[in-house]
């Protein structure tokens, strides 16, 4: 049964994900990103949700020891780390 | 604006955008509600939520996917934009109830596990009202969920704002599966004429004003590309502008073009770059905004700072660095003012790195002085005569 | 050159932003008052249907389990022991009330077996919708009242092969339990509730008349719940 099992896939997922949400917010969101440091309890309320979705994202980031935030990849920036301009 | 993550950046605007937002939808189910107890008295109070939220949050999605091109179309729309994630999440809330009512009425209490039955209790038997409608509606509302979920600005800044963006333009496959979750279903359960002529207005008004901003989009930029190549200088151009060609200044447009304090858009290196005129100066930056990659030649320099259109995140113009405590940094790219042109060099210098602005000269001035202001062909030009 | 510029985090947007924002929010709150008024006003679907959830009462009775478990009343007015037996002998001095579980549940038939034919009491809610009745039996509320005889079933009256096209719906939810209770929306909780043992019932529409209910059963006049299901007509 296809959408039984993905049903329970999605499930462990989102459990997963809980389990992950409690330390991370608490512990791991200042470690990938210093702005998170002093963040209120609303904050971290608010992001448990997308958590529980990105969390294997996130522990990547953790698990590798990450201090900052990813810059973003566009032409200009890439072009731009290429080498300095004259 | 990289500082201290909050719950909420709440200012007045976004209290009396939240206010409008509240009190339209709250108007929209109350009425909706009592209307249909009144006329229908023997309806199932359930179905009748069930049908006040998820039209409710049918029609606040149009208006957001609306918000969008309305304001390429005119940015005196903007303040419509300003807040609209507040907006999606409400979105995302209604549906939520909606499909919550929706296993609670239809699914619970059965032989089969609640979530389960919304894909093995639609069997297809080849007509179309048998179409499985309400998986459209579950798998929209996961993409619901993931935009809601990562709308706060820490989710901006750690998925990237190009990712963050790529994963919120799912909105238009959500959008696509509740066209069909509607099309398939109350559509046709309840056949009324208007509940059809509803949704094909609303889908005609969505990618009308979509098709009409990206053509619009398109001939800007084919307007403004510029290559190494294709600018070189013509005949008439050559004796001003062999001295920067030389080492790959590109002519970008001719100072007048731009208004003070505002910028002109031209294509370069792969993205768009916003030319900015100040205090007889001219400087130019990455036209992408590091918050939401708005566009910051559709701008204005407010306080000396190049100020986003879209959440008004600042940079100075010289340096592309937000001014302290901000850590948001843009590339800016090298620019020569000559005899009233301005060159940019194509290659982007790092983000926060100062470039020096280009000082505008006697004859620069002059010639803007005699200029005519019909040269209003650049978006960012669009951008503020818009009435 | 009108040169205003919005900035959300200003206290105060500029007066000519701010005259095409109040007229933006005028249009969004006039289709937050009309499309639900539209909307709410050209719903077709919902009929007279009731349930009277909350309100339990007791009925009394002849129990019969076969094709699918209902309760012989009789007519009101005539509610004594002669009448039930009066009941037992002739079945069109009574109505019959079809008996169904709470949620998406029919009776299970094996568990009242034993008061099949007899006369019994029972607590439920009403379910009804023109002349048909339908009861929500609370659990385990059946008790065999005095009368304790067995009969069979009513003698059968052929009337041809006929060719009707209608839709099937689950009866609980159509008599009044969910209203609408038919037609697509719908669809994903009659299967729900014909799988659990609700009886299905054949809606025809007339085009003259009132719509008729067909309870379908097999030939020989058992359910046919898994038929319908399996079907897929």
């Amino acid at each position: 049964m296809i959408a039984a099992a993905f049903l329970i896939a999605l499930g462990i997922y989102l459990a997963c994900g809980l389990v992950f949400a409690l330390p991370f917010v608490l512990v791991g969101a200042k470690r990938i990103d210093p702005h998170a440091a002093q963040g209120p309890w609303g904050f971290r309320l608010l992001i448990i949700p997308g958590v529980m979705a990105l969390w294997p994202l996130l522990l990547r980031r953790w698990a590798t020891g990450v201090k900052e935030p990813p810059e973003e990849c566009n032409a200009h920036r890439r072009a731009a780390r290429k080498g300095v301009a004259p | 604006m990289g500082v201290e993550y909050v719950s909420v950046q709440w200012n007045r605007q976004k209290k009396f955008y939240d206010a409008v937002l509240v009190g339209g939808v709250a108007a929209f189910l109350v009425i909706f509600s009592v209307l249909t107890k009144v006329l229908f008295p023997r309806v199932t109070d359930e179905i009748m939520l069930i049908r006040a939220f998820g039209t409710g949050a049918f029609l606040l999605l149009h208006i957001i996917l609306c918000i969008g091109p309305l304001c390429r179309l005119n940015p005196q729309f903007l303040p419509l934009l300003y807040n609209r994630r507040h907006a999606g999440v409400t979105c995302f809330l209604l549906g939520l109830i909606h499909a919550a009512l929706v296993v609670i009425t239809y699914h619970a209490g059965s032989d089969t596990n609640p979530i389960l039955s919304i894909f093995v209790s639609s069997p297809i038997n080849g007509s179309v009202s048998s179409v499985p409608f309400q998986p459209f509606g579950f798998f929209a509302l996961i993409i619901l969920f993931l935009m809601a979920a990562t709308s706060h600005d820490f989710w901006l800044a750690n998925l990237s704002a190009p990712v963050w963006k790529s994963l919120h333009m799912l909105v238009y496959v959500a959008y696509a599966l509740l066209v069909l979750h509607v099309t398939f279903g109350v559509i046709q359960g309840e056949g009324s004429p208007l509940y059809v002529g509803t949704v094909a207005l609303g889908l005609v008004t969505v990618l009308g004003l979509h098709i009409t901003a990206a053509r619009r989009e398109v001939a800007l930029d084919s307007e403004s590309r510029l290559t190494p190549h294709a600018s070189r200088p013509t005949e008439s151009q050559s004796l001003v502008t062999s001295s920067p060609t030389e080492d790959e200044f590109v002519d970008a447009c001719a100072v007048a073009d731009i208004s003070e304090n505002r910028a002109r858009i031209v294509c370069l290196s792969g993205e768009r770059v916003a030319i900015f005129k100040y205090e007889g100066k001219i400087s130019a930056v990455s036209n992408v905004c590091q918050h939401q990659n708005g566009p910051l030649g559709e701008g204005k320099i407010v306080s000396g700072c190049i100020t986003c259109p879209w959440h008004g995140y600042q940079y100075q113009p010289d340096t592309g660095a937000s001014p302290p405590p901000f850590v948001e940094k843009i590339p800016t790219f090298n620019v020569r003012v000559k005899n009233g042109r301005v060159f940019v060099h194509p290659k982007p210098n790092p983000a926060g790195t100062r470039a020096k602005p280009a000082t505008i000269d006697g004859s620069s001035r002059r010639e803007e002085a005699h200029s005519v202001t019909g040269n209003s062909e650049s978006l960012v030009t669009l951008a503020a005569t818009k009435k | 050159m009108n040169d205003e510029f919005y900035i959300g985090w200003e206290a105060k947007a500029a007066p000519g932003i701010g005259k095409t924002l109040r007229k933006a929010v005028v249009c969004l709150l006039v289709l937050a008052v009309l499309v639900p008024v539209l909307l709410a006003m050209s719903q077709r679907m919902i009929g007279v249907s009731v349930f009277e959830w909350g309100a339990v009462k007791s009925f009394t009775g002849v129990l019969r389990t076969q094709p699918y478990p209902h309760l012989l009343v009789p007519r009101p007015g005539t509610n004594d022991y002669h009448t039930l037996q009066s009941v037992i002998n002739s079945p069109a001095s009574a109505s019959a009330y079809h008996l169904v579980a709470p949620w998406k549940f029919g009776l299970d038939r094996a568990s009242i077996a034993t008061f099949d034919g007899k006369s019994v009491s029972l607590k439920g809610t009403l379910i009804y919708r023109g002349n048909q009745t339908m009861i929500e039996v609370m659990p385990d509320s059946i008790r065999a009242t005095n009368t304790a005889s067995t009969i069979g079933l009513p003698s059968v009256v052929p009337l041809g092969r006929q060719t009707l096209l209608g839709e099937i719906v689950d009866s609980k939810c159509f008599l009044g339990v969910m209203n609408p209770g038919h037609l697509t929306p719908h669809r994903a909780c009659a299967i729900r509730c014909i799988s659990g043992g609700v009886p299905p019932v054949l809606l025809v529409r007339q085009k003259d008349g009132p719509a008729i209910y067909l309870l379908l059963v097999s030939a020989d006049g058992k359910p046919v719940n898994k038929q319908v299901l399996y079907s897929r007509a």
